[in-house]
């Protein structure tokens, strides 16, 4: 069952996935969904492995997620490692994975986040929320920053996917990952991956932003650390290397 | 002092940081044991209720369901070990807050412990339930644990001085206030959410986990598993995506862990959502009530008290004793009376540590009061900090009557309060420091700090290899503000080599010597210890050295391993030719606690700009301010001070239904965070007068971060509106403040 998804417009992100599983994300409410379906009566939280079994065709996905019970525990909180829990829920999708050309066994619900670091192994792109609200999951998709908490693997799809992994060439840091290292431009460390990447492609459009362009850039990256100024400052060390 | 300096205070990149930047780092999370379960909990969606029946039967049925744990099949040798007084145990048959784990499940695969999860039938008898600390504090309010009826934990007094014969001075002007600061409860929000990997090697336990702090975590098993600590071994990755935060905490992740595994004869992995963690980690509401009294100049007198700190549901870390201890951080009361402490139960989540436990809300209560004592005598409040507080010389208590031997913040104050343009924005109480049609500005002043400066009693050693090796233990967990290896700075000041050739193993309770716990010590406690073993170790090599170079110990010194005659620097030996082949020499120091010394004082001067169309504000401007006697690491050292931003009480704050107690709003989305967008123009500045009887005369600097800038900001919002608000402050506060809503 190779699939071949469709051009980046034609492709359901998974904030769509979720929207048109019958989930408003976003609102409170929503978003706090897993836990309190955890906390409902088993009558309310579904079974999750089997539910998402028949998205085989991109092109038309949803009218087969939408019979997805709208609770499902799966879709706010999708596993992590686990192998594919049918055969049947099995795609396989081709895309180049920091440079290298790859054949990924994926699940449907599986996103773009899991597929990396649970299947490829590839653990430098962290997952701080899962929910798209703090950016540390950023990789480049075609060389566009992306949530790869909020895509869908099945969307990377002959895709061209790079991740902090591949950043560096023959072990050779780019000059941004220097500067972060120099400058020491983090603190714990968890959101950095993320943010190199989003700022990779800053560089990539601008290659010296000024700090309104950062902060606009960056805004949607949570440092609990509050790294802030000195991930900027090390922006523009790195800018125009 | 040495006259020079190589490595202290130098912007040296981080020893062993290189993973952080090229994505090799590895956190807990990213780590797999061979034929680890996963886990899934089921939480209660009541705030109070006894458990009538569970029944987990088709959980235990369900495909790959390894485990199913429940109050009732906890390891029965296994004492009580959980709560404040270790009176419960890690399940029990009643839920006290909305979100309180009733039962875990381990499987195969995540998906399967979720779809299992929704498998258990749970019968509960609901009991009313109480969310504040009035309420839980009214006679018949209900009880949540038997073993406190009152609900409440009393404290011991804390007095020093005469506060009566105080008050009863002639001039003395009485300002009474009482304080509920903080009415919604602040989030951490770490951004690496809390796990733990946990094993057994026949009778061991083997813990992998999300810690700062591995020799706690090591007496939390203990603790609800009874057993000796030689039975366990706690190590924690290199990574902790801490927040630069503490992560000892109530979420039990560590205690599921260790007892499913247990159950289950697996590595079981606990790996905490987003929305859980946030969801029992927050700080903690205080209510403490003042009767201050001063001089009409502003001189501080004496202050009665009383307080509350609301230690909810199992108070894991509140206390409210921080009201009365830390008071003289804030500002130094001669007199001070507390006759009544107690934390309190309620039905909502627990909570941790964050940056300290609790005495950061209790010096928030402060400020927040005392600001009304300032208005009364009509002081700047630039003018009435510095004036109370701790000084060079100043006699003041912290448990003990103790002489402050540093000048914790004057020096910095004054330049801050510089580069703010204090004097020019300082318009008055309830004055705007300037209008401009809808956009109205106010300034305000924070000030706070602890004694965190010598914390922890430490041993240490620096090991010197035939190999030219350094090594040094303990190692320390690092969370992210360079604790692991700033200390390391001082060994390699000492020995003369650059700071990337000293290294040391990942924490872990086995291959270390038992150190208590670190918080916010590492500049001063480890340093001073590992930086007493590297003089150890030195003067071992020197005296080594010295009959082959013909020469007293005395007239050598080393540098890049290599020890040479001072009087004759060809003179030399190296390392290698001085320490036997395949052999080591080993320094020792230690470090002892002194609690309470070397204050840590920090202040914040904020301006805000309010909109009162809208009822929006914006911190526009704001500026930090501490001494840290000696800078050691400066990038970490002013990235600490942007914490500040992180932690502000007056943006961030749980959204709780009052009916049920449910928080509302568990994530980052809707417990809105600063980012990037957010920031204000921000200064810190940092001064260093060095500390005598400090390692190169550094003090420590990282808890009081969070102290000082919500209270600026909400001294701020006030000389703006005219109203003191309490937190969080949203534009509905300054919309009803400005009588538009």
């Amino acid at each position: 069952m190779t699939k071949k998804t469709k051009g980046k417009e034609g492709q359901l992100s998974r904030r769509e996935f979720l929207r048109d599983a019958g989930l408003v994300v976003g609102g409170a409410t929503a978003v706090a969904m897993p836990l309190l379906a955890a906390c409902d009566s088993p009558t309310t939280a579904t079974t999750t492995a089997t539910a998402t079994t028949t998205v085989t065709v991109t092109t038309a996905p949803i009218t087969t997620v939408t019979t997805i019970p709208t609770t499902t525990v799966t879709v706010t909180a999708p596993p992590t490692v686990d192998p594919p829990a049918t055969a049947s829920a099995i795609s396989t999708i081709e895309l180049t994975v920091n440079g290298l050309k790859r054949l990924v066994q994926i699940e449907p619900h599986q996103t773009l986040a899991d597929m990396l670091r649970d299947t490829l192994g590839l653990t430098g792109t962290k997952v701080g929320c899962d929910r798209g609200a703090c950016g540390a999951c950023t990789v480049l998709v075609n060389g566009k920053p992306v949530l790869a908490c909020m895509m869908l693997a099945i969307e990377a799809g002959e895709t061209s996917v790079t991740t902090i992994e591949g950043l560096a060439v023959k072990g050779e840091l780019s000059p941004l990952q220097q500067a972060v290292y120099d400058h020491t431009g983090y603190q714990c460390g968890f959101c950095t991956p993320g943010l190199i990447m989003e700022a990779t492609a800053l560089l990539a459009e601008k290659p010296q932003p000024t700090m309104e362009e950062m902060k606009a850039a960056f805004g949607g990256h949570i440092c609990r650390c509050g790294a802030y100024y000195s991930f900027m400052e090390s922006v523009t060390l790195a800018g125009g290397k | 002092m040495p006259d020079e300096l190589s490595v202290i205070g130098k912007a040296l990149p981080r020893p062993g940081a290189l993973p952080i930047v090229n994505g090799t780092a590895v956190y807990v999370r990213d780590l797999k044991m061979p034929g680890m379960l996963r886990t899934h909990i089921l939480r209660s969606p009541h705030a109070h209720a006894n458990i009538k029946s569970i029944d987990t039967t088709a959980a235990e049925q369900y495909p790959g369901v390894a485990a199913v744990l429940t109050y009732k099949n906890l390891p029965s040798e296994w004492p009580a070990g959980y709560g404040s007084g270790n009176h419960i145990r890690i399940l029990n048959e009643k839920v006290r807050f909305v979100g309180d784990p009733v039962a875990v499940v381990a499987a195969e695969t995540q998906a399967q412990a979720e779809a299992a999860i929704a498998l258990i039938k749970v019968e509960y008898e609901e009991l009313p339930a109480v969310f504040t600390i009035e309420d839980a504090l009214r006679p018949g309010a209900p009880v949540l644990h038997e073993a406190y009826p009152s609900n409440t934990l009393p404290e011991a007094p804390y007095e020093y001085g005469d506060v009566d014969a105080a008050f009863a001075q002639p001039d003395v002007v009485t300002v009474e206030a009482t304080s509920s600061f903080i009415a919604e409860i602040p989030s951490v929000g770490y951004i690496e959410d809390c796990g733990t990997i946990a094993w057994w090697e026949d009778d061991r336990v083997i813990v992998i986990r999300t810690t700062q702090n591995s020799p706690t975590t090591l007496s939390k098993i203990a603790q609800f598993t009874g057993l000796p600590v030689t039975k366990m071994r706690v190590m924690s990755p290199r990574f902790v995506g801490g927040s630069s935060n503490i992560k000892e905490n109530a979420l039990k992740d560590l205690e599921f862990a260790v007892t499913l595994s247990k159950l289950a004869g697996r590595p079981v992995g606990v790996f905490l959502s987003k929305e859980e963690s946030f969801l029992q980690y927050h700080k903690e509401r205080m209510s403490i009530s003042y009767k201050f009294g001063l001089k009409p100049d502003g001189t501080l007198v004496a202050v009665d008290g009383a307080a509350s700190g609301e230690g909810a549901a199992y108070n894991y870390t509140a206390s409210a004793n921080a009201a009365a201890t830390h008071l003289c951080y804030v500002a130094y009361f001669p007199n001070l009376r507390f006759s009544q402490l107690n934390s309190v139960f309620t039905n909502n989540p627990p909570g941790g540590g964050c940056r300290g436990y609790i005495y950061q809300e209790a010096e928030w209560t402060a400020m927040h009061a005392l600001q009304q004592a300032m208005e009364t005598i009509d002081i700047d409040p630039y003018e009435f900090y510095m004036k109370n507080t701790l000084k060079l010389g100043t006699l003041y208590y912290y448990n003990k009557w103790l002489t402050c031997d540093c000048d914790p913040i004057t020096i910095a104050a004054a330049k801050a309060a510089t580069a703010f343009d204090w004097k020019d924005k300082w318009q008055g109480w309830q004055k705007p420091s300037s209008v401009a049609g809808h956009k109205v500005r106010g300034v305000g002043i924070g000030w706070g700090g602890n004694g965190c400066g010598n914390f922890t009693s430490y041993t240490a050693t620096v090991a010197l290899s035939n190999n030219g090796t350094v090594s040094i233990t303990p190692s320390e967990d690092e969370f992210g503000n360079g604790n692991r290896t700033n200390p390391w700075r001082q060994a390699a000041e000492v020995l003369k080599i650059p700071l990337d050739s000293v290294k040391g193993p990942p924490a872990d309770t086995d291959a270390q010597p038992f150190y208590a716990w670190q918080t916010a010590c590492g500049t001063f406690s480890i340093g001073r210890a590992i930086k007493r073993a590297a003089e150890d170790v030195r003067r071992q090599l020197l005296e080594m050295a010295a009959p082959t170079l013909g020469v007293k110990a005395e007239e050598l010194d080393t540098k890049d391993r290599i020890v040479y005659v001072k009087a004759n620097p060809t003179q030399t030996l190296t390392w290698s030719q001085i320490i036997p082949s395949q052999t080591s020499i080993v320094g020792t120091g230690t470090n002892i606690a002194e609690q309470g010394r070397f204050p840590e004082i920090i202040c914040a001067f904020a301006e805000v700009e309010i909109d009162t169309e809208t009822g929006d504000y914006e911190l526009v401007n704001a500026v930090l301010a501490t001494d840290v006697g000696q800078i050691v690491s400066p990038q970490d050292c002013e990235q600490q001070m942007i914490w500040s931003l992180v932690m502000d009480g007056t943006r961030e704050a749980y959204v709780q239904d009052k009916a049920t107690g449910r928080v509302l709003n568990p994530n980052y989305l809707d417990c809105k965070s600063r980012t990037f967008a957010d920031l204000p123009n921000f200064e810190s500045i940092i001064t260093e007068t060095p500390v005598v009887d400090a390692p190169y005369g550094a003090k420590s600097l990282a808890e009081c971060i969070g102290v000082p800038l919500t209270p600026a900001i909400t001294m701020a919002i006030y000389n703006a509106t005219g109203k003191l608000m309490d937190l969080p402050i949203g534009p509905d506060k300054i919309l009803a403040a400005l009588g538009k809503a």
